[in-house]
């Protein structure tokens, strides 16, 4: 049975990790994407939700990855050891306030001295978390431009340049001017009947 | 296999040929080639330093024979300053973070990889 990962494409901090795991998945069948032009997802107070067949089986970003790395594990790796990460990109490095955030950048800057991936050789869970909640922050922006954190910018942009990173941004405001125009259609469809009857 | 050997047969499974390399690729990595040829100077050693500090491989996004070309040039020096103190380590840190991740692709055996501390607490480099 195949997964459908709803996302709200206007949430306060949109989960670019959730839409990079499923271009990582590249199944169209196993996982599709669902977007939803607004900040949560219609009768929730959550911006994602994991369905399988009929059933809801995740509702935060951290278990979607989670139950997404268990049933593709050749592709979003090290789950295991991506599992702190998770936890310290979407609790430290979605906040705003840079004198806040600058700390963990810090953490991460150390930390990748020596790595040119958050874990081992190869691109991981650990690293999608980490960049797509990177990429949802408005403050990242310049800090990435400018190199304030040298090894953080390379490792970022190093990511960008995978297509499944660096496009995703682009890739979400087409669903969602996709999904405006659909709705202005209908509208206009619905407005052209009454019209006419 | 001696490390000259080694470094003479190595191999990297992944590497990107000419071909699909952009016409200013294929210049950078023809002037990094040069300029291993030239020697291993300290400015060369400060400069590839700095080169290294904003990419994970010398050109693109995969390793090219130019990585391998300036790998095999620096390896050994690589493996004198992983046994340096904090400020040897943090004067040559993207080099050494670049040496260790050619030497996981291009398999080199295990007794003869450079060894990093990777929790190092370097300090942190602030851009000029």
């Amino acid at each position: 049975m195949s997964y459908v990962i709803k996302i709200a494409g206007k949430a306060p901090v949109v989960d670019y990790a959730l839409l990079i795991a499923g271009s990582l998945i590249d199944d169209s069948k196993a996982v599709s994407i669902q977007y939803i032009d607004g900040k949560t997802i219609p009768g929730t107070k959550i911006s994602a939700q994991l369905i399988k067949g009929d059933e809801v089986v995740a509702s935060s970003a951290g278990e979607i990855l989670d139950v997404l790395a268990d049933a593709f594990p050749k592709v979003l790796l090290a789950k295991d050891a991506s599992e702190k990460w998770i936890k310290f990109a979407y609790e430290k490095l979605t906040i705003k306030n840079f004198k806040e955030l600058s700390k963990d950048l810090e953490t991460l800057e150390a930390h990748l001295n020596f790595r040119s991936f958050i874990i081992g050789y190869k691109i991981t869970l650990a690293d999608v978390a980490v960049w797509g909640c990177l990429r949802a922050n408005p403050v990242m922006g310049s800090v990435i431009r400018n190199s304030v954190y040298v090894n953080v910018s390379r490792w970022y942009h190093f990511l960008e340049s995978d297509k499944r990173f660096g496009e995703v941004a682009t890739t979400l405001s087409k669903a969602l001017n996709e999904l405006k125009k659909e709705a202005k259609q209908k509208q206009g469809g619905q407005k052209k009947k009454v019209h006419m009857a | 296999m001696s490390l000259t050997d080694t470094l003479s047969n190595l191999k990297l499974s992944s590497l990107v040929p000419n071909s699909e390399l952009s016409n200013e690729e294929l210049a950078l990595k023809s002037q990094w080639e040069t300029l291993t040829a030239d020697g291993i100077s300290d400015d060369f050693i400060t400069e590839l330093n700095h080169f290294l500090s904003d990419k994970t491989y010398i050109v693109g996004e995969k390793p090219t024979t130019g990585d391998l070309t300036v790998f095999k040039a620096v390896f050994a020096k690589a493996g004198q300053w992983s046994k340096g103190d904090i400020s040897v380590l943090a004067q040559h840190r993207h080099i050494l973070r670049w040496v260790d991740l050619i030497q996981e692709e291009a398999d080199v055996p295990v007794d003869q990889r450079i060894v990093l501390n990777f929790d190092s607490e370097l300090p942190r480099e602030v851009k000029e």
